[in-house]
């Protein structure tokens, strides 16, 4: 059974040729909605939480929305919660620029890994400069050009929050809310949920729900990447799921339901 | 705070050289030493040492929340607030909802009639809302200009008294700077009313220019106008904050970095309890000892290859690569990736049991289940992709949606007050330190 999901999930992912059809949903146009009426002088906080574990999911979400960004020449800045994927989301951003043509300093920024999040949000609201000091390459913010004139909250456009956990209250509770900053929620699978509450009540304006989502938003974009492959393992191992789900209840109900 | 900020932080962060290691030798002593003193606190006073500075320290964050505004915009601000929430009615009852033509809100079906006179009407209630506030921050604005005007008054009083009375230097010179601080205050504060009452203005503006189309029923004109009210909503929530800030919000950033240390130490203390641990573990010969070897040295050759990694300059060349591709992506990211990845595995086994057909509820549960993991994915869109008309509701795609948006947010939004208030019960038992359990039953 293992080795089964194992193959059809391997073989699907490498398939370029299959193509299956892709419905956008409202939260992921809205999503796209936002980052395209963003203004160019403010920056777009990239939060990322995830490792690893979720880097499937939550790497190609982040991508899309940078490229979009990107494509829009507004500002990215990446800041990491998360140690080891301060580096993974670091590497990715700074391909898909050089894909693009963008400068680091000048189009976008990173910082490093920062511990604490919700004290640094609640510090960055008044005084970015003070709370962060210096980029991951222990360069001043005030050398970096797309950084040196943000001093507070006034100058973020927009948060986009790609996670695994249940991370987005703060930056509701914190900048979203009181300063009425978008923000864009990108979950993984499971935490999707949970985030339709947030968008009914427009404390996020717009959500990529889990890798799908990530393809969605390519789909929109034109510009068909990973997720779009990965959609297609997706499909194939939600059905084989089921199959086994069915044929597990047939021999439950065979056996005498013992 | 303020002693720490005027000394440069290059003279406590060296970035090469020997002054780095002196520099983390006296922080490993400096901690230790300190977590030291900790312990030698005699037990009876070490739980209200506790008690006593999460008390005093919760008080920050709830005075700084508690006092939302300074004391004479709160009148202005409640004004805001009601035009903000009129703007966002307005902007909902135009918004094309569930069997709207496409696009657009029309008189003649749907309610629209009744939607558009809504919208008309919360527009004016707002403008009203508006004008007073507007009134109300030009108000306060005179007032402030009248002190800002008395104050320096004021300085100019005490200057010149500094420059008569020798005797008085010392003490004149810190009622100036008092004095200064308060003539710059407030000269900030008839600024910031200043920039509100111009936004208020030209937000207002906007809108009513705006809404003179609201009997317009065509789908861009709809479209614009409701651009312009979440503009002007946004806008109006803005100014509110602008003229909210209160005194205890520029210490947020010091408060921030004061516990990103405390935070370090936590990381500290627990690194300290592995070691312990997994030291005993080995002097004693304890079953599996052998994974606290592995402990230690995956401890220990990561920290040493980051260091290396980040501060050796004249490294040989294998070591950059030693450390960013064998240890961090080859060995790190690779062992946090498979134990994710295994997670694929189990749901398999674990979706079966948990969607055996035991009772009707499980059934249910199973097939909305199936619907979800069919409707969220591309080949379930293909699979009733045909229906359209009347039936399109069956689409796989639209019953999952309704799923995803109706009951499921229905129990999460349950699930959210009840966490809600538990958190709260939980913060407040944290905070006045009334929480039992492993940390506060023990005698420390």
């Amino acid at each position: 059974m293992y080795v089964v999901l194992a193959v059809v999930t391997t073989t699907i992912l490498y398939t370029t040729w299959l193509r299956q059809p892709i419905e956008v949903t409202p939260e992921v146009k809205k999503a796209y909605q936002t980052v395209e009426h963003l203004p160019k002088n403010k920056i777009v906080l990239v939060s990322i939480w995830w490792g690893p574990g979720t880097v499937a999911e939550n790497r190609p979400q982040m991508e899309a929305v940078v490229r979009h960004c990107f494509m829009r020449g507004v500002p990215v800045v990446i800041l990491p919660w998360d140690q080891v994927g301060s580096n993974l989301a670091y590497n990715r951003v700074e391909q898909v620029a050089k894909e693009m043509g963008k400068v680091y300093g000048r189009d976008w920024a990173a910082f490093g890994f920062r511990p604490a999040a919700d004290q640094a949000v609640l510090g960055l609201r008044s005084d970015f400069q003070g709370t962060f000091k210096r980029d991951r390459f222990n360069t001043p913010l005030s050398e970096i050009p797309v950084m040196k004139n943000i001093k507070n909250w006034q100058q973020i456009g927009a948060i986009v929050e790609t996670t695994p956990s249940a991370t987005v209250g703060l930056w509701i509770n914190f900048i979203g809310q009181p300063y009425k900053i978008p923000i864009i929620y990108c979950p993984t699978g499971v935490m999707v949920p949970e985030g339709y509450n947030f968008l009914d009540a427009g404390q996020i304006k717009g959500m990529l729900p889990g890798l799908i989502g990530a393809a969605k938003y390519e789909y929109i974009l034109k510009q068909p990447g990973f997720a779009t492959r990965a959609a297609n393992a997706l499909s194939v191992s939600h059905l084989l799921i089921i199959l086994l789900i069915i044929l597990g209840n047939l021999g439950y109900i065979a056996a005498g339901k013992k | 705070m303020i002693g720490i900020n005027i000394i440069p932080a290059e003279v406590f962060v060296p970035r090469s050289g020997a002054m780095l290691w002196v520099l983390v030798a006296a922080m490993a002593v400096f901690s230790i030493l300190f977590l030291v003193i900790l312990t030698q606190v005699p037990s009876r006073y070490r739980k209200p040492l506790v008690m006593a500075a999460t008390f005093i320290c919760g008080w920050f964050y709830l005075i700084e929340f508690s006092i939302p505004s300074p004391r004479d915009a709160a009148v202005a601000n409640s004004y805001l607030r009601k035009a903000e929430f009129n703007l966002r009615v307005a902007e909902h009852s135009i918004t094309p909802h569930y069997g709207d033509p496409r696009g657009r809100v029309d008189p003649k079906i749907n309610g629209g009639a009744e939607r558009i006179k809504r919208a008309q009407e919360s527009v004016s209630k707002a403008h009203l809302y508006l004008s007073k506030a507007a009134n109300e921050i030009a108000r306060i604005r005179t007032l402030r200009e009248k002190d800002y005007i008395r104050a320096c008054e004021d300085a100019e009083r005490f200057k010149e008294r500094y420059n008569l009375t020798e005797k008085m230097v010392e003490r004149s010179a810190d009622d100036h700077k008092i004095i200064d601080l308060r003539t710059k205050a407030l000269k900030k504060r008839v600024s910031d009313l200043g920039d509100a009452l111009g936004k208020i203005k030209e937000n207002d503006e906007a809108v009513m220019s705006a809404s003179a189309g609201l009997s317009d029923t065509s789908a861009d004109k709809q479209r614009e106008i409701r651009g312009v009210l979440s503009a002007a909503a946004d806008g109006i929530a803005l100014t509110r904050t602008s003229i909210s800030d209160n005194f205890l919000t520029k210490y947020q950033p010091p408060a921030s970095n004061i516990l990103s240390v405390i935070y370090g130490f936590s990381i500290g203390l627990g690194i300290l309890s592995l070691m312990t641990i997994h030291g005993k573990n080995i002097a004693k010969a304890r079953p599996g000892y052998y994974n606290s070897i592995a402990f230690y040295a995956a401890l220990i050759v990561m920290a040493v290859a980051a260091f290396l990694n980040e501060y050796w300059k004249s490294a040989p060349s294998f070591v950059k690569p030693l450390f960013q591709e064998v240890l961090f992506n080859g060995a790190l990211t690779s062992l946090q990736a498979t134990m994710f990845s295994l997670v694929a595995f189990y749901i398999v086994s674990a979706a079966y049991r948990a969607f055996r057909i035991k009772s009707a509820e499980s059934a249910l549960m199973m097939a909305a289940a199936f619907v979800v993991m069919l409707g969220i994915v591309p080949i379930g869109v293909a699979m009733t992709g045909g229906l359209s008309g009347s039936l399109s509701w069956l689409r796989l795609d639209n019953i999952q949606n309704w799923i995803m948006t109706v009951p499921n947010m229905a129990a999460q939004r349950g699930m959210a007050f009840g966490i809600g208030v538990g958190g709260l019960a939980m913060a407040l038992r944290i905070w006045l330190s009334l929480e039992r359990g492993s940390y506060f039953d023990k005698q420390m």
